[in-house]
């Protein structure tokens, strides 16, 4: 720990405490990330703080009785202080997650409180918020999101137009909103769909649109839904697929998938992958061609082959062969 | 007296005095510390505490003496602490909703920042609200390493400071491997992964890098206090959040009309935000990376077609003939 830090620090417990008189040594601990052993060592360190000319009331007095901390004498160094510039920006940084689906005016009254505490000794003039992004400009599916919060907060049921990517195809549905998740820059629905009669995830950008129903559902045991929310994402499904991708574009696949490919001939790498039809990936052989070739199952080649016929069809009248 | 003792009882000291103090004084009181020696590394000596006190965003001001005050240093109470702030539950809850998504990753540069922000507001909010029950964000992605988590927290440490960082760098589009200079400008999270954007040296121009693609990164170690360059004013990292693959800038630009079907507009029109409108379903993009381009349209299969002009649409069939 650097002196910064173990400055912050002290200044946090001296403030916790004048405002907490007669927290336990326990609790306070646990909020500083200390084990108790290493707090009262660093109580002890505290009474040396003081101002000249270092008479006894001088210096800061903390102390313990019965397992729990009193300050005395702060040495008016009773609150926290402002914020710095890096602290700020991480807390502006933080909100951008939230922008602009989740409840714009809070966030914005929020970041106008920030903004009020930050500490003008270093970089004044910084406008945070360029220097480090995080964040994809506002979707049109946007204005779906506090509609179905809504939806979630009252149980009520939802009906949807939605393009599924992985059947290529719209339907029409009628949800049980359960809850919403931003994963990787991406908002997602989760509910149950009367249709597939199970539990389903929904990426926003597929919402068509959006309608309320008066009808409420009961709401799922919460067991339920943490499971579900916990294995998000993750699998993608049963049928087993396996892509060449040849030296040229190998880099890419090894950075994006790691752990899933393996090293092939002329220094290509193999990717395999498991999913739940084969549209994801006859896609991603296109978006790689004509440097990837599907190896199994026997229907993704024969998949990609359609869809690139399909692709060429668009253009037949032109090509010029 | 060590360092941390040293500095928290400077911090004391200027706070509690009714008038400024004098460096005079300041020896005085402190003689083990600022009197020893020779006065020009004593003075030294202070102006590095000073300097350590202000990047912890502790002012101290010095008043030259003219008008009704006396000549020193002194710390201002409103400056120096946080300002009475009490969120409302509703916001404290968003805080905590986004704060938890970042602190969830190892990876996130700010991310021991943000916890210390945190660590001031809790110790002086009577209660904090959990996050909203129907909403989670995460971050977490199998992109993540040590090694990698070092390198951005690097980067944001010489973004901070302004010093220029020195690494070698895997370029895919090339396959080449190269020694690079840059000034970094910003950080982006780009699709799952992190970049840095920043002046190249040697290519007297605007970079992109890929931190995943980064190896042996070192920042100047020289004049830690001073910075070795400035962002241009008007630069925002914004703009390139959302390059797409086909605005990466590997020849002159070409103009292509595109059509996209109804249904897909919601889910693509955020990666046309630098495309002209043409019609309801048409759009004509620079283009400056043919290839990328070819492969964003054939990973959208029939849902994107090229209007115009007839080469690139030669091209996107010659690239699926040459794969069968």
């Amino acid at each position: 720990m650097n002196v910064t830090e173990r400055i912050n620090r002290i200044l946090f417990i001296l403030s916790y405490v004048s405002k907490n008189q007669g927290v336990t040594i326990e609790k306070l601990a646990e909020q500083v990330g200390l084990r108790p052993k290493q707090l009262m060592k660093e109580l002890d360190f505290m009474l040396l703080i003081g101002k000249p000319p270092f008479r006894p009331d001088d210096y800061v007095d903390i102390y313990v009785e019965d397992e729990q901390v009193y300050v005395e004498f702060d040495q008016m160094l009773n609150r926290p202080l402002r914020l710095t510039r890096p602290e700020a920006m991480a807390l502006l940084m933080s909100l951008k997650l939230l922008d602009p689906e989740v409840d714009p005016k809070t966030v914005r009254s929020l970041k106008n409180t920030i903004e009020k505490a930050i500490s003008n000794t270093i970089d004044p003039e910084a406008r945070p918020e360029d220097r480090i992004v995080l964040e994809q400009p506002s979707r049109p599916v946007s204005r779906y999101f506090s509609l179905l919060r809504q939806g979630i907060d009252q149980n009520r049921k939802a009906e949807i137009d939605y393009y599924s990517l992985t059947r290529d195809s719209t339907s029409h549905r009628v949800i049980h909103p359960y809850f919403l998740t931003k994963k990787m820059g991406y908002w997602y629905l989760t509910g149950y769909c009367e249709l597939r009669k199970g539990l389903r995830t929904f990426k926003f950008e597929r919402i068509l649109s959006v309608e309320l129903y008066r009808d409420k559902f009961t709401p799922p045991e919460e067991v339920e839904t943490n499971k579900y929310k916990h294995n998000f994402l993750k699998s993608m499904g049963s049928r087993r697929i396996e892509i060449y991708f040849d030296s040229k574009v190998a880099p890419w696949i090894k950075e994006r998938w790691g752990s899933s490919v393996t090293k092939a001939e002329n220094d290509g790498v193999v990717l395999n992958l498991a999913c739940e039809t084969l549209e994801y990936p006859s896609r991603l052989v296109l978006s790689f061609a004509p440097y990837a070739k599907p190896l199994n199952p026997p229907e993704l080649i024969e998949k990609v082959k359609k869809d690139s016929q399909d692709i060429i069809q668009l253009y037949k009248s032109k090509v010029v062969h | 007296m060590n360092r941390t003792e040293r500095l928290l009882d400077l911090i004391t000291y200027l706070l509690n005095a009714r008038e400024p103090v004098s460096w005079q004084e300041i020896k005085n009181h402190f003689p083990e510390d600022y009197a020893r020696g020779v006065e020009e590394s004593n003075q030294r000596k202070f102006e590095r505490d000073k300097a350590e006190l202000i990047s912890l965003g502790i002012p101290i001001d010095y008043h030259s003496g003219a008008g009704v005050k006396k000549e020193g240093y002194l710390i201002e109470k409103e400056k120096l602490f946080l300002p009475e702030i009490q969120f409302t539950p509703q916001e404290s809850s968003l805080l905590m909703l986004s704060a938890s998504a970042v602190l969830e990753q190892e990876m996130f540069p700010y991310r021991d920042q943000l916890e210390s922000a945190l660590h001031k507001i809790i110790s002086i909010n009577e209660h904090i609200s959990p996050p909203p029950p129907g909403i989670t964000i995460t971050y977490s992605g199998d992109q993540g390493s040590s090694k990698r988590a070092k390198w951005v927290k690097a980067i944001q440490d010489a973004l901070d400071r302004r010093k220029e960082v020195k690494f070698v760098y895997h370029a895919f589009s090339t396959g080449e491997t190269t020694r690079r200079t840059v000034n970094p400008y910003g950080l982006i999270f780009r699709r799952g992964f992190w970049a840095l954007v920043g002046w190249d040296h040697a290519r007297q121009d605007l970079r992109s890098f890929v931190v995943t693609r980064i190896r042996n990164l070192k920042a100047n170690t020289r004049r830690p206090g001073t910075p070795d360059y400035e962002i241009p004013e008007g630069f925002s990292v914004k703009s390139y959040q959302n390059q797409q693959q086909w605005e990466l800038d590997l020849h002159d630009p070409i103009s292509v009309t595109l059509q996209i079907s109804r249904h897909r507009l919601p889910e693509l029109l955020p990666q046309l935000t630098t495309a002209k409108k043409t019609g309801e379903d048409t759009f004509e993009l620079n283009v400056t990376n043919r290839s990328g381009l070819i492969s964003w349209i054939l990973s959208q299969k029939t849902d994107v077609r090229i209007l115009d002009p007839s080469e690139i649409q030669n091209e996107l069939c010659e690239v699926l003939q040459k794969m069968s």
